[in-house]
């Protein structure tokens, strides 16, 4: 070991950094600081020897949050320098007495950090038995000391070291990756074993399907479905060939924005109500039903084995595909043999649930779900054909007026105004399901109707109004008049009594008295002096507090205002009475308090005084603003402002000498502010119910009370002693 | 250069290896006696012919033999007796009866011991602060009262005394021409046994002692023309190393989790044994250089990372 020489100016360094940490009190020590300690240690060992006594003095403070800063730059030091292992387990029974408070040693408050630092101890404690245990043993021998005799328990510990705190997180790292190697394996098996079930699955529903719907390269099938379809849509419509094979026009309208051009056929125009073939058609395939196939007696038995297979593609299969791909895509890459291996197994998944996706659209798409799943007789999608009913056309006219729409109607209105006249508009209209064409003549017969009907309605209602308006129009006119003159008031409940007489009360009969009203005299009715009291107002009355107290308003010999509000008497300056801007006084004062208080100050003071009201008029003359930043600079005044001009008339020191006169604005932002520390505190005793307690208990003036009460009681025994003496 | 050249004597090169080991000595790391007692060990011995066997008694009232070359272990449970009479009464191993009652002490005697050079003279220190010597072939047995002034009163004068407190520990030097004393004043004390003076050899103010129970301080094995020295256990759960002429401190072993109130002395190996309240029996050993070597390997190195 190389002499230990002080370098004097380092070991200032170091105490200066070490008194910082260990004072902030925070619960993590500043790295930066922690660093410029380090870097001065690893200079020298004397440096560490330095920094090891600086340290312990810090945590013979009686102050955990101290301590507990202490402990932590201990922590940060003993995994780093041997010097300071050395040293530090020579003396280890005497940092555990003072981190963890063996020996019967007890920690010092705040609680919340003495816990911390025992935790912080001890966890260090095991973590070095682990490392140096074998080296040191008077770590190992503390280590049992804690355990045998304190009875720690030391698993379960948070790692607080850097060491290892990243042993524990490369075991999560292991064990977490084995588990999935594991997942990874069992997945592997279970693809080899299911995959062959589920493509079985998915090659039975892609034959049903086969069975249940067109295809479209099959051209007579393609020519059967147009021909079947042509009564309602006989056209030449361009939709993709693919999307024909799922899915069958439900029905068109008449939009003006739509996309595909008619091409021909007048015909077609004709027989699909259809204006003209300048229309553009948009073919809005019906989401809830794409598939026109229903379920029928011959292709029953399809349905069910599509069924089953669905069921058991949504509740096993799926659920699983999706699992695997999970299970897949978190699995460790990797290279050579198992990445082939991999790469296959994840192909065979993708396709897999691209297959069992699609089987399963599709039989969603054929109507087969979970709410279908029993087959035609549960099922209510047939129901939908019953909405239809027999409606008059009024009626469904007004309707659409309403804006209500058929149901069955996917269609978009017509626009309101057609370019061009409907061909045939008369047949369409009697046609319940037909909107676009009717929607007009709706409107007009609305109109027709109201128009028809105005002439005998308004008329009655009319002449009934006059009728009336004739009868009650002295009425009407009283009436007004009384209500320019009503009162308005809010809603109570007297208003549901204000004009009664009487009121009558317990109309049953039975009973004469009721347990609020009061006892009847016989007549069932409540009693006059009732009625009037519940005709009585309730109002809730707040008497309203002066808002603004005012301010003392005493010139001050700083030139300010005294800033003090009190309601009747300031304490330093007697009686608040109005003053105006400079501090003069408005009215003559009642008492002499305040003249006594002002003639207690000097001469020179009070010639200080008046000149600088004479200067304040003077400038107020002048210019409006100095006197409303004099007005700024006044609200700025502090307490101390006060003080000192009391301090002053009372011929006292004052509190900051250093502060100058008529710079008080400036010398209270130059105030310096202690640098804000964490610390708690201890010296204070706290806030506890028993200190509260006996703030009152313990006080003057219930000691004298309680006092005086033990005297009452005293002569009054001596008293009392007097008068039973008998025949004395 | 002198012990290449063989010139050295033996008894020289053993005097001087001797105390360097002891000035070496520390908390062995490697070896460890299991824990045996549930009470605090009180008082431990090693027996002098083999040196092989390691006695404790423990508050818990059990005695355990240890056997320090293989951890075998024997367990004898006898029951504790304590005396707080201010007589001394030998007994006769072979008749297990009471042979001699010394009286003249008026406190509890918390020491006594033989000494090593006349087989008949004993010394004993007790709770009226005296220190007594003792001839036990002698009806008036008592020889003379220790006295801490050196004052020209009679030996056997009632103001001598040893101490200003308690004396709980009394140890003859090996060679039989000392006798150490210590005592609830925090002091120990050295005295000249031919001429019954206090040699005022000055132990410094670091001893603790305030349990009243037997404490002796350890004497290492004394040799001609090197220091010797006293391991004296104190009550801040460290040991003491002085040298016992000059009374300067050597070293402190720390390492003890309880207060320590035994030590033993192992010749062969030069170990000592402390036996602390902790239920403990700690081995201190000289560092041995090999085994050092292999363990320090990892603990030695700073591991100041190059950021700092």
């Amino acid at each position: 070991m190389q002499p230990l020489q002080l370098n004097l100016e380092a070991r200032q360094n170091l105490s200066d950094l070490i008194l910082t940490i260990t004072k902030t009190g925070d619960l993590y020590l500043d790295p930066e600081q922690v660093k410029q300690v380090k870097s001065i240690c690893k200079k020298s060992d004397a440096n560490v020897k330095a920094t090891y006594e600086l340290l312990m003095i810090q945590l013979q403070r009686k102050h955990a949050q101290i301590r507990y800063s202490s402990t932590q730059l201990i922590a940060e030091l003993f995994q780093r320098s041997h010097v300071f292992r050395e040293l530090l387990v020579a003396d280890y029974s005497i940092f555990l007495q003072l981190t963890v408070g063996i020996h019967q040693n007890t920690l010092p408050p705040p609680i919340l950090f003495a816990e911390k630092t025992k935790q912080l101890a001890i966890s260090l404690t095991n973590e070095w038995n682990a490392k140096y245990g074998a080296v040191y043993k008077q770590i190992a021998l503390g280590y049992e000391f804690l355990r045998y005799h304190l009875k720690v328990d030391f698993t379960n510990l948070v790692p607080v070291t850097e060491e290892a705190r990243s042993a524990e997180q490369r075991a999560q790292e292991e064990m977490s990756r084995r588990l999935r190697q594991k997942r990874f394996e069992k997945v592997t098996r279970e693809i080899e074993e299911k995959a062959e079930d589920i493509q079985d699955n998915l090659r039975k529903m892609d034959s049903c399907f086969d069975i249940l719907v067109p295809k479209l390269d099959d051209e007579a099938v393609l020519s059967a479905v147009f021909n079947a379809s042509a009564g309602n849509n006989h056209g030449d419509v361009s939709v993709d060939a693919e999307e024909m094979e799922n899915e069958e026009i439900e029905g068109e309208g008449s939009n003006a924005d739509s996309e595909t051009p008619m091409q021909h056929d007048p015909l077609g125009v004709f027989e699909n109500a259809l204006g003209s073939n300048r229309y553009k058609l948009t073919i809005n395939v019906n989401k809830d039903n794409p598939v026109d196939v229903e379920e029928s007696e011959e292709n029953s038995e399809v349905f069910t084995t599509l069924r089953e297979c669905y069921r058991l593609i949504v509740k096993k299969h799926w659920p699983m595909v999706m699992e695997w791909l999970d299970v897949l895509m978190k699995a460790d890459r990797e290279s050579g043999e198992r990445r082939q291996e991999y790469d296959r197994l994840l192909k065979l998944a993708i396709d897999l649930k691209k297959g069992v996706a699609d089987a399963k659209s599709k039989s969603e798409d054929l109507g087969v779900n979970m709410d279908t799943m029993y087959g035609l007789h549960e099922n209510n999608s047939d129901e939908d054909d019953e909405e239809f009913e027999q409606v008059d056309i009024s009626a469904t006219s007004a309707d659409k007026k309403k804006g209500k729409q058929p149901k069955n109607d996917t269609q978009k209105l017509a626009s309101a105004n057609p370019v061009f006249a409907m061909h045939g508009a008369e047949i369409l209209e009697d046609d319940p399901t037909y909107v676009g064409g009717t929607r007009t003549t709706a409107v007009r017969m609305a109109k027709q109707l109201t128009t028809a009907k105005s002439d005998n309605s308004s008329a009655t209602t009319r002449s009934a109004a006059y009728e009336s308006s004739t009868s009650t129009a002295e009425d009407e006119e009283s009436r007004k008049a009384l209500l320019a003159r009503a009162p308005v008031v809010p809603w109570d409940d007297d208003l549901a009594l204000w004009d009664k007489k009487e009121m009558a009360f317990n109309t049953s009969g039975l009973e004469f008295s009721h347990r609020f009203l009061g006892v009847g005299d016989g007549s069932n009715l409540v009693s006059q002096a009732t009625l009037d009291r519940m005709k009585m107002r309730t109002r809730i009355y707040n008497p309203e507090l002066p808002k603004v107290i005012k301010a003392c308003r005493f010139p001050m010999s700083n030139g300010k205002l005294c800033m003090r509000r009190d309601l009747v008497r300031c304490p330093y300056h007697g009686p608040v009475i109005p003053r105006d801007e400079f501090g003069q006084i408005q009215l003559p004062p009642e008492e002499g308090g305040f003249i006594q208080e002002e003639n207690m100050l000097d001469d020179v003071e009070e010639a200080d005084l008046i000149n600088r009201a004479v200067a304040a008029a003077s400038s107020s003359s002048s210019s409006f603003g100095t006197r409303s930043s004099s007005r700024l600079q006044k609200d700025t005044s502090t307490w101390e402002d006060i003080e000192d001009d009391v301090h002053q008339a009372l011929g006292l020191q004052k509190i900051e000498p250093k502060r100058k006169r008529g710079q008080a604005g400036g010398a209270a932002s130059k105030k310096k502010k202690k640098p804000a520390s964490a610390l708690i505190n201890i010296s204070k005793p706290p806030d506890s119910a028993r200190a509260r307690l006996l703030k009152h208990v313990a006080s003057k003036a219930s000691k004298d009370s309680v006092e005086q009460d033990q005297r009452g009681e005293r002569s009054e025994l001596t008293r009392n002693s007097r008068l039973n003496r008998w025949g004395s | 250069m002198q012990m290449e050249l063989g010139i050295v004597r033996p008894a020289v090169f053993q005097r001087r290896y001797l105390a360097r080991r002891i000035l070496d000595i520390t908390l062995d790391p490697s070896t460890s006696i299991q824990r045996e007692h549930v009470g605090a060990v009180n008082t431990i011995d090693i027996e002098e012919a083999e040196g092989r066997y390691l006695l404790s008694g423990g508050g818990d009232g059990n005695i355990h033999v240890y056997d320090l070359e293989d951890s075998e272990r024997k367990e004898r449970r006898i029951i504790k007796t304590a005396s707080a009479d201010p007589r001394i009464r030998l007994c006769d191993l072979k008749s297990g009866a009471f042979t001699h009652s010394l009286s003249g002490h008026r406190g509890t005697v918390l020491s006594v011991d033989w000494s090593p050079r006349h087989e008949y003279l004993l010394a004993s220190g007790s709770t009226d602060t005296t220190v007594r010597l003792w001839d036990i072939r002698k009806s008036a047995a008592c020889l003379c009262s220790l006295d801490l002034h050196n004052s020209n009163s009679p030996p056997l004068s009632e103001a001598n005394s040893a101490h200003t407190r308690t004396v709980n520990g009394v140890m003859f030097t090996p060679d039989g021409l000392h006798l150490v004393t210590t005592g609830h004043d925090d002091k120990m004390r050295l005295w000249d046994l031919y001429t019954g003076q206090n040699t005022l050899a000055n132990y410094g103010t670091m001893i603790r002692n305030q349990f009243v129970s037997n404490l002796t301080p350890l004497i290492s094995p004394m040799s001609m023309g090197s220091p010797t020295f006293v391991f004296h256990p104190s009550d801040d759960r460290s040991i003491l190393m002085f040298d016992l002429m000059d009374g300067s401190l050597v070293k402190r072993l720390t390492g003890s989790y309880g207060r320590v109130t035994a030590l033993a002395w192992r010749p062969r190996t030069q170990e000592i044994y402390s036996a602390g309240n902790d239920h403990d029996i700690l081995v201190w050993a000289p560092k041995s250089v090999d085994h050092e070597n292999a363990l320090k390997a990892i603990a030695d190195q700073d591991t100041w990372s190059d950021s700092d």
